[in-house]
């Protein structure tokens, strides 16, 4: 996860604030807005409302802070707590989505098939500075199920790591795997043909996506190759 | 053995987080040499990840952080509870509950408004969110 703060001084920090100080609750909660917010955009879909629910859970964990025990860290719990209010919302709502809650499982069928590109040349990050291209990759993620969409918005944008992602979802590391795979296998058959048109007729080595990992001259060879054809 | 193009997509995920082993990853990136369909997989796969995961594509809507900190502010300086006559806080003094919601009476010392523990009276309050200003 980002910025993964200091677990002894996170623990020292929600002592003092317990003992008074509570100017400091601004700081412990500062690393938490991101993922709460996105969690609860993701499990509400409407901004105004998950602005607001991360408002009301932001309260609401400033109020329970006496109960945290130490037992997860403080993000976890606090995005354990972002879920139940996304989730009592969505409850409560008159107009619930089709897709919520109880209409899906882990066990459902599927077709996870990727798409399947014989030329694929990268898109340089540097698109990002399109509008256009962070909408197509917002819209994609939204069009996911929410069991899917929830993991992806935690593992990958919020770079929790599987345990903690299990936990702040009230799930297993399983079940969280299973959903990214499925999740980037969705996203990879939805994004990559219209990706493709974002990619510059001809470009320098500036400004292509970094990889994560695994980066080997193999991949520039074959970026090369497909180039030539 | 060689393995086939949807064992490898199965694992494609597991392979871009390096969560296989040395073994299946021996064998999956022997397949990705020769063939280009996985290797095309992989890379728009990992391409896709990197980039929906930039920091440019999901943002906090402007002011969030400002807004959400206010909101914690005022809160505190308004704890949406009836005050008691040993609240010397102007502000609190501001406020009082509408209606016929059940206000508590009863001092409330200043203590109890600071201690977060006191959080009942403020959850109870923000369920109505019925505050409203006494000139």
């Amino acid at each position: 996860m980002k910025n993964a703060p200091n677990s002894e001084a996170e623990a020292d920090c929600i002592r003092r604030i317990l003992a008074g100080e509570k100017q400091l609750f601004h700081e412990l909660i500062r690393p938490c807005e991101r993922p709460i917010y996105f969690l609860l955009i993701s499990i509400l879909r409407n901004e105004a409302e998950a602005e607001d629910a991360a408002q009301e859970t932001v309260l609401k964990i400033y109020r329970n802070l006496h109960l945290f025990r130490g037992e997860s860290q403080f993000r976890t719990w606090a995005l354990s707590i972002a879920r139940n209010e996304g989730l009592g919302r969505l409850r409560k709502s008159e107009t619930r989505r089709e897709d919520s809650l109880d209409a899906l499982s882990d066990d459902q069928a599927g077709d996870f098939t990727p798409a399947i590109l014989t030329s694929w040349r990268e898109v340089p990050s540097l698109a990002l500075e399109q509008k256009e291209l962070a909408a197509v990759l917002r819209q994609a993620i939204d069009g996911l199920p929410e069991i899917y969409r929830n993991v992806v918005l935690l593992r990958d944008i919020e770079e929790m790591d599987v345990r903690e992602a299990a936990a702040a979802l009230g799930t297993t590391e399983g079940a969280v795997k299973v959903r990214l795979h499925r999740a980037r296998a969705l996203l990879q058959r939805t994004l990559a043909p219209r990706l493709k048109g974002f990619a510059p007729m001809r470009g320098g080595l500036f400004g292509w996506a970094t990889k994560k990992r695994d980066e080997t001259g193999r991949d520039q060879k074959r970026r090369d190759r497909d180039e030539s054809r | 053995m060689r393995i086939e193009c949807k064992h490898v997509w199965q694992y494609i995920s597991a392979y871009i987080d390096g969560e296989v082993d040395a073994d299946l990853r021996a064998e999956i990136d022997k397949h990705l040499e020769t063939c280009e369909i996985c290797s095309a997989v992989l890379d728009s796969t990992r391409n896709v990840v990197v980039l929906y995961a930039d920091d440019r594509v999901f943002e906090l809507p402007t002011g969030f952080s400002e807004r959400l900190h206010e909101r914690l502010e005022k809160k505190w300086k308004c704890p949406d509870r009836e005050p008691a006559g040993d609240i010397t806080s102007n502000e609190c003094q501001r406020w009082r509950l509408r209606g016929t919601l059940g206000v508590k009476s009863g001092p409330m010392s200043l203590e109890e408004v600071e201690d977060p523990r006191c959080a009942d009276v403020w959850e109870y309050c923000s369920v109505f969110s019925r505050c409203v200003a006494v000139s």
